[in-house]
């Protein structure tokens, strides 16, 4: 089977993504519509390959009877509807839709892949449970924070970076401990204990207790204490100085799974139920500020008052104005916009002299300036689309042609539209990062769009893809924009491309490092660009009116990365209703960065977990 | 007061440096037999090869050889070429360096990526190290510029193992807490001392507390968060094994230095320290003499960790596609190693853009240039009658068959005869598409590893031979 398309008619199509919840009615009338032409339509049109024989890609829409269950497969319509939507379904060869046939479908299919009832609060599900580690960057603000050694330890013992590929590198399930990196633990250890200062207290009992309740991140029982101090006996007993013998139980401490990893307990019974006050902290506190929680927020944890909205809100703004915070830049959205790609951004300085290291380093500091100056100051989230502001330094003003600042601070620069600047769009940053090493790459930035943008990534190319063919003699390809349209006439590279390269040439005006060209080669630039659904743009100006018409599909794809980083999983269908929840949230209050976070906060899978029935 | 096992361990940083062994089990007594063992070697460039500069145009005895591999002429009789070998295995929601990358030292029947984790299968290098491994310091070493893309070594089908790029923490790794000596082959002894009990010590004592707080915060946990924490408890019996063995390798280390063999392990003369070391891998992808120099440094680090006996299975990943190639390409005005592969690759090396092709041949005569020095050296190391290179098997391959993300008609030749169980001064021509994994099976053989199939050797629908490759020897 083909892989889906994910395209932007449906990121950009009103409505399917919005906060609005269809009326309940919608609900009965899509299932009716299901039994009465839409199963036969499967039975007629899809089952030959998708039914119980073959389960063509693992799909059989036989054991889809009828009723209101079919409307629970939401993730299954939005795949359906894509492929339904640009005719790789039914493939060729196989019996047609005709034209009444395929709208019928293509109208319920919308129906259904954005059907959800919110109404009902009590089935609820928070998600899978998931025990997580703390990953490298986790661990060493935690170790940080815990006993105030500041080196780099993950680096000084040689831990791993993180692979989670695409995921987050806050994802449960690719966070694993490998023996190698235990091992790595163990010599961190042992590294933290010579360089921390002796910890302080009425007796052992009792800075072991303090240390552990801060490692563990949570009141400690007796019985663990006496283990604690079992094993400080050990040392006491052949005579160890007392800060030596503190020196076992503390590395222990450091390796137990209650420090390296989050462990939220099983509750009784079988339903959802919320979180203990130390584990919600434990929760925030990684989720903000990607480290252990600090005094004031744990015990207000173990006092139970973050059961209280208004408690729990005033935290998080605390935190969120906190300059440990910044996580949410550096770890968040780093990931999220791919900022970490600019260390391998391509565009050399051969092609490109301006593009030093420390110009380079300017561009970074302007898009992590701009997202926390985003948070410190509480603005709307849409000023990512686009914005009447920049944060800037000498280098990078000179860069983009923008006159009157100097020296190498950043700071607010108002714009003027003659500079084309403003907005994620028109950052350096992600501008080189989407280039090649002596030109742009329209695909590239059209990609980078959907993926970051939308969350719509495009699938990557088949491997057999091979290059754009060279033309015959005669025919030669005149523009790099001609040569490129070749995307779009190859019919294994059009489907994409056609939704990729436009959103890419909008931004043609600026050169492979960002800096603003009106010409390209002695020849104008054309930068006009049709989206799929015929409607028609020009230029960085036009490529910004359909990113904020589209804003809403923008907030959502936020919501749903900030949701599955806070959560340490892919965001999944039960979630719905809290993502829309969210949103509506967010759009009642301006779209404001802190409206987003504490929408997610308060939200039902970020407070609450079940009991894991069976192997995930 | 005499020193616990602990003060010993940290005194010497032993622990820090030890590499985690998978499956500890009592080392085999036959290793007496085979003096000098016998090392794998693998050694991979990125990017391909330009196949008709590459492939001899007869089977049979090696005449001139063609220009990407000229520099091996002296030294041909070790050296066989292998042609017709391919990865047939599916990939899934890979892009193309991924899937050539994922299959490329597994032979995995299948690879993908389940929501953005990737999946392939146990590669060769580990399959070997798994059994091998246990008799040296460490495991196994891979080493060099392997990026998120290009993983080839898998410890299991959701594992893959990191490679080292930075020359000094490889030095290090090899040699923190040890002298570098080479063994003196006939003189080491089989025996070996450590009953692997368990003993008391300070480590043992804090490993028995957090196994004990483990298994107690187990039996609290739903079903997948204990999965998750037997992965917890696995590690840590690991590290337990691990700290038990380190004694006997120490003993084994003194012994070695109190002995050395015939020939002369020496600390690489430019290796830099830990910063520049960073700084000079950072500067390979812009600067090729720095590049070579790099190359150079990364592959004497890999005889040295034969000559030492430090690993018997080395990986070495050369270069990166993003690379950049002045003075190495002298056609055209492109220096970018990926942008000219694909430019010089097109559907068929028919339609590549010709000046590209031969930009991508001068960079694989120039990496192989390299590979040749390397092989050079090793054949001037005497460890007692026979050559370094002898009791080595070094496959010389790339991760992909072409710059176009071809998987098929691999560039593949072994050099070293492996303890004569290989015949040099050949080229073998294969049928099309028969399984790399062919190959691994052979080399696990050589290597004392014996498996009935590894990766598609079997399954694949280009299956061959009943899974082997004959003619090696």
């Amino acid at each position: 089977m083909r892989r889906a398309v994910i395209g932007l008619v449906l990121a950009l199509s009103a409505g399917a993504l919005t906060a609005q919840s269809p009326p309940a009615a919608a609900g009965d009338d899509l299932a009716a519509a299901f039994a009465k032409d839409i199963r036969p339509l499967l039975e007629s049109h899809c089952f030959k390959c998708h039914g119980p024989m073959k389960k063509k890609g693992g799909l059989d829409f036989s054991r889809l009877k009828d009723g209101k269950a079919v409307l629970g497969e939401r993730r299954l319509w939005k795949k359906a509807l894509l492929q339904v939507e640009e005719h790789e379904m039914p493939p060729e060869g196989e019996k047609p839709l005709s034209p009444e046939q395929g709208s019928a479908f293509v109208s319920w299919l919308r129906g259904a892949a954005s059907y959800v009832d919110c109404g009902n609060l009590v089935e609820r599900d928070p998600g899978p449970p998931l025990l997580r580690r703390l990953n490298r960057s986790e661990y060493n603000a935690t170790v940080r924070d815990l006993t105030g050694v500041t080196i780099d330890v993950a680096s000084e013992v040689g831990m791993p970076e993180e692979a989670t590929g695409t995921a987050f590198d806050t994802s449960a399930n690719a966070l694993v401990l490998p023996p190698a990196l235990m091992e790595k633990h163990f010599a961190a250890a042992d590294l933290i204990l010579d360089r921390m200062k002796p910890p302080q207290g009425a007796s052992p009992r009792e800075i072991l207790r303090a240390f552990a309740r801060r490692a563990y991140r949570r009141p400690i029982r007796d019985d663990e204490v006496d283990r604690l101090m079992a094993l400080h006996g050990r040392g006491v007993s052949r005579g160890d100085a007392p800060e030596k013998a503190l020196r076992l139980p503390l590395k222990a401490v450091l390796v137990s799974p209650h420090f390296l990893f989050r462990v939220e307990r099983e509750q009784a019974g079988a339903k959802a139920y919320a979180l203990t006050g130390p584990e919600l902290a434990t929760r925030l506190s990684y989720f903000l500020w990607s480290t252990m929680p600090d005094e004031a927020l744990l015990s207000d944890a173990e006092q139970g008052k973050l059961a209280d909205p208004a408690v729990l809100e005033g935290q998080v703004r605390r935190m969120l104005l906190h300059p440990k915070a910044k996580a949410l830049t550096g770890n968040f959205a780093a990931q999220w916009l791919q900022l970490r790609k600019l260390d391998f951004a391509r565009p050399s300085t051969e092609f490109f002299p301006a593009f030093t290291g420390r110009l380079k380093q300017a561009m970074r500091e302007e898009a992590t300036t701009f997202l926390d100056k985003l948070r410190e100051e509480d603005r709307s989230i849409l000023d990512l689309l686009d914005s009447d502001y920049a944060w800037l330094n000498g280098d990078l003003a000179k860069h983009y042609g923008i006159p009157g600042v100097e020296g190498k601070d950043f700071r607010r620069v108002a714009l003027r539209p003659e500079w084309h600047r403003g907005g994620l769009v028109g950052m350096g940053a992600f501008l080189a990062l989407t280039s090649h090493t002596s030109r742009t790459s329209p695909t590239l930035r059209g990609k980078w769009i959907l993926e970051s943008i939308y969350g719509t990534p495009p699938p990557p190319p088949p491997p057999d893809a091979g290059t754009i063919k060279e033309q015959k003699k005669g025919a030669e390809p005149k523009t790099f924009r001609e040569l490129m349209a070749q995307h779009a006439v190859q019919a294994a590279c059009a489907t994409c491309h056609r939704r990729i390269d436009p959103l890419g040439f909008a931004l043609e005006n600026y050169d492979a490092v960002g800096a603003w060209r009106d010409s390209q080669g002695g020849k104008p630039l054309d930068s006009a660009g049709v989206l799929p659904s015929g409607e028609k743009f020009d230029g960085v100006g036009g490529l910004k009116s359909v990113l904020l018409r589209t804003a809403p599909a923008f907030e959502r794809n936020l919501i749903e990365q900030l949701l599955s980083y806070a959560l340490g999983r892919d965001v999944q269908d039960s979630d719905e209703c809290s993502l829309r929840e969210i949103q509506a949230a967010a759009d009642r209050d301006g779209h404001r960065y802190s409206s987003i976070v504490i929408g997610i906060v308060k939200s039902f899978p970020f407070r609450n977990r079940k009991n894991s029935e069976a192997k995930d | 007061m005499e020193p616990t096992r602990r003060d010993l361990l940290r005194g010497t940083g032993a622990l820090l440096a030890l590499p985690f062994l998978e499956s500890l089990q009592p080392r085999a007594w036959g290793e007496a037999r085979i003096t000098p063992p016998l090392r794998m070697g693998i050694v991979t460039v990125t990017g391909g090869t330009v196949l008709e500069s590459w492939k001899p145009k007869d089977t049979g005895p090696l005449g001139k050889l063609p220009s990407i591999l000229r520099c091996l002429e002296p030294m041909k009789g070790d050296v066989l070429v292998l042609s017709g070998l391919s990865h047939n295995g599916r990939t899934d929601g890979l892009n193309g360096h991924e899937a050539a990358g994922y299959l490329h030292l597994t032979g995995a029947p299948e690879a993908k990526k389940v929501n953005g984790k990737s999946r392939s299968s146990k590669s060769v290098d580990q399959a070997v190290a798994e059994v091998v491994g246990q008799s040296s310091y460490l495991p196994s070493l891979e080493i060099g510029m392997s990026n998120q893309e290009t993983r080839y070594s898998w410890r299991s089908a959701d594992q893959h193992v990191p490679y080292e790029s930075n020359p000094r923490l490889v030095f290090d790794r090899m040699f923190r807490g040890r002298k570098i000596a080479a063994p003196d082959w006939g003189r080491r002894a089989a025996a070996r001392a450590g009953s692997g009990e368990k003993r008391d010590s300070d480590d043992q004592s804090v490993i028995d507390l957090v196994l004990d707080e483990a298994n107690r915060l187990k039996s609290t946990l739903g079903s997948a968060d204990k999965l998750r924490l037997d992965e917890y408890l696995h590690a840590v019996r690991t590290v337990e094994r691990r700290v038990q063995l380190v004694e006997d390798l120490q003993r084994q280390a003194a012994l070695d230095s109190e002995h050395p063999g015939p020939s002369k392990a020496e600390v690489p003369p430019n290796l830099p320290d830990g910063k520049m070391a960073g700084r000079m891998r950072q500067a390979t992808e812009r600067d090729p003499e720095i590049h070579a120099e790099y190359t150079r440094l990364m592959s004497e680090l890999m005889i040295l960790a034969f000559q030492t006996d430090t690993t018997r299975v080395c990986t070495f990943a050369v270069g990166t596609d993003e690379s950049l190639f002045p003075g190495v390409v002298t056609v055209g005005y492109e220096r970018h190693c990926h942008t000219l592969e694909h430019q010089g690759n097109a559907d068929k090396p028919e339609n590549a853009d010709p000046i590209a092709r031969e930009a991508c041949r001068q960079i694989h005569a120039w990496y192989t240039g390299l590979f040749c020095e390397m092989i050079r050296k090793m054949k001037a190391i005497d460890e007692g009658g026979s050559t370094l290179l002898d009791n080595c098997m070094m496959l010389y391959t790339s991760y992909m068959a072409d710059g176009g993300h071809g998987k098929d008609d691999y560039p593949v030749l072994l050099a070293g005869t492996a303890q004569k169980t290989l015949t040099g001064g050949r080229h073998l021509a294969y049928p099309k598409r028969t399984p790399m994994s062919n190959l691994y099976v052979e080399m696990l053989d050589r290597m004392g590893v014996k498996v009935d199939e590894f990766g598609e050797s079997k399954t694949s629908k280009y299956a061959q031979f009943g899974g082997r490759l004959p003619g090696l020897a």
